[in-house]
């Protein structure tokens, strides 16, 4: 799974993938329009669906943390 | 000597868009000195303009209430310029008529077309192969002062709502970066010299594509255009678009113009007997519909009584 989201991710920017930072909206590695396209591409590959509240800052800081978020979806 | 003749600054706006103006608005303050101020009237969850203006050291109030936000400029008595980007509060005539306050604003659309709400997605659903971003300056008329500056950018076949908005923003803020020196040194005409027809079309926030529904009948081209004019992501700007499938009212949760090919591989079991889709295929939470040689348009959907 974890692969699948790194690939997704390198689509959309592949900066995330190098970016070891913890704000990764906040400094502008990624746009707003870029973090809708995460979520679309997330849901569709793992037929989930990733509810609004989910979609703050925090849960995009890095790539670590979208893994995370799709990793506790998933479970739930 | 150039000087600028606003004494304060406020910003109000919310998104990428308001973000890139503080900053650039900044640069401009530490050069003609004028108070600055941003006001957060509207924010999202993933709104960060109160911790951009805390690295900043940028002033900022947080007004989420409309008559107070209008109490708040109409005791403004300094000479005053607002800038409005990304922002749905309206300016009544009273704050617009103040002697001491001008406003520009930002509308994304290729003014006089589309005026009001959600004009990316009318630009779309309307086939246009362009659209953009008007700065102009605020009259009581909505959306119908002189315009400053207009840049375009363009509409696929592919764009979706959220997309256009980012690709004006991103349009806007260059525009922003033209003008905006201009504008604190007063060298605009503030007046309209072109005619806006009284009677034109006012898009409203309540105003939906298609009524936010379409048939399975329809053409593809059709839904796939519908779906992607109201798509906003996860904001809630519209509610999903519904359609009847198997004579029950769905609603669309998701959808994606996928290849043919990878899409019979993954679906075996529903598209093995389909190597050439010709019509569309309905199982219990997808459809799929024919787009072209290549492609199919995949639906999922919910039931609405769940």
């Amino acid at each position: 799974m974890e692969d699948r989201i790194l690939e997704i991710l390198e689509e959309v920017n592949e900066e995330i993938l190098t970016y070891d930072g913890d704000d990764m909206y906040g400094e502008g590695v990624i746009t707003s329009v870029e973090v809708l396209d995460i979520v679309s591409y997330i849901e569709d590959e793992f037929d989930i669906e990733i509810d609004a509240k989910y979609v703050v800052s925090e849960n995009f800081a890095n790539k670590e943390a979208i893994i995370e978020l799709v990793k506790s979806i998933i479970e739930d | 000597m150039n000087n600028c003749v606003y004494d304060k600054v406020i910003i109000i706006g919310y998104g990428q868009i308001v973000n890139d103006c503080i900053k650039t608005l900044n640069e401009y303050r530490n050069k003609y000195g004028f108070e600055y101020i941003y006001i957060e009237y509207e924010n999202t969850s993933i709104s960060n303009s109160i911790s951009l203006c805390e690295k900043e050291g940028i002033n900022y109030l947080q007004i989420g209430d409309k008559q107070k936000l209008t109490e708040y400029f109409l005791e403004e008595c300094e000479k005053t310029l607002i800038v409005s980007a990304g922002n749905f509060y309206i300016f009544p005539g009273n704050v617009v008529e103040k002697d001491n306050i001008t406003i520009i604003n930002f509308h994304s659309a290729l003014l006089p077309k589309y005026p009001g709400r959600n004009a990316q997605t009318w630009a779309i659903f309307n086939g246009e192969k362009e659209a953009g971003a008007t700065w102009h300056f605020v009259t009581k008329e909505l959306d119908a002062g002189k315009y400053i500056i207009q840049k375009a950018c363009r509409i696929t076949e592919n764009t979706k709502a959220y997309e256009l908005t980012g690709e004006i923003m991103k349009v806007a803020h260059e525009a922003f970066v033209e003008i905006i020196e201009n504008v604190l040194l007063d060298k605009y005409e503030k007046i309209q010299d072109l005619y806006i027809d009284p009677n034109r079309k006012i898009y409203k926030g309540k105003d939906i594509p298609g009524d936010g529904r379409f048939n399975l009948t329809d053409s593809v081209d059709y839904i796939y255009l519908l779906l992607r004019a109201t798509d906003y992501g996860k904001s809630d700007i519209f509610p999903p678009m519904k359609t009847v499938i198997n004579d029950k009212e769905v609603i669309i949760s998701s959808y994606r113009l996928v290849d043919k090919d990878k899409e019979i591989n993954k679906n075996e079991n529903i598209l093995s007997q389909s190597e050439k889709i010709t019509d569309i295929i309905v199982d219990e939470k997808s459809v799929f519909i024919p787009y072209n040689d290549e492609k199919i348009l995949r639906l999922r959907y919910k039931n609405t009584d769940f």
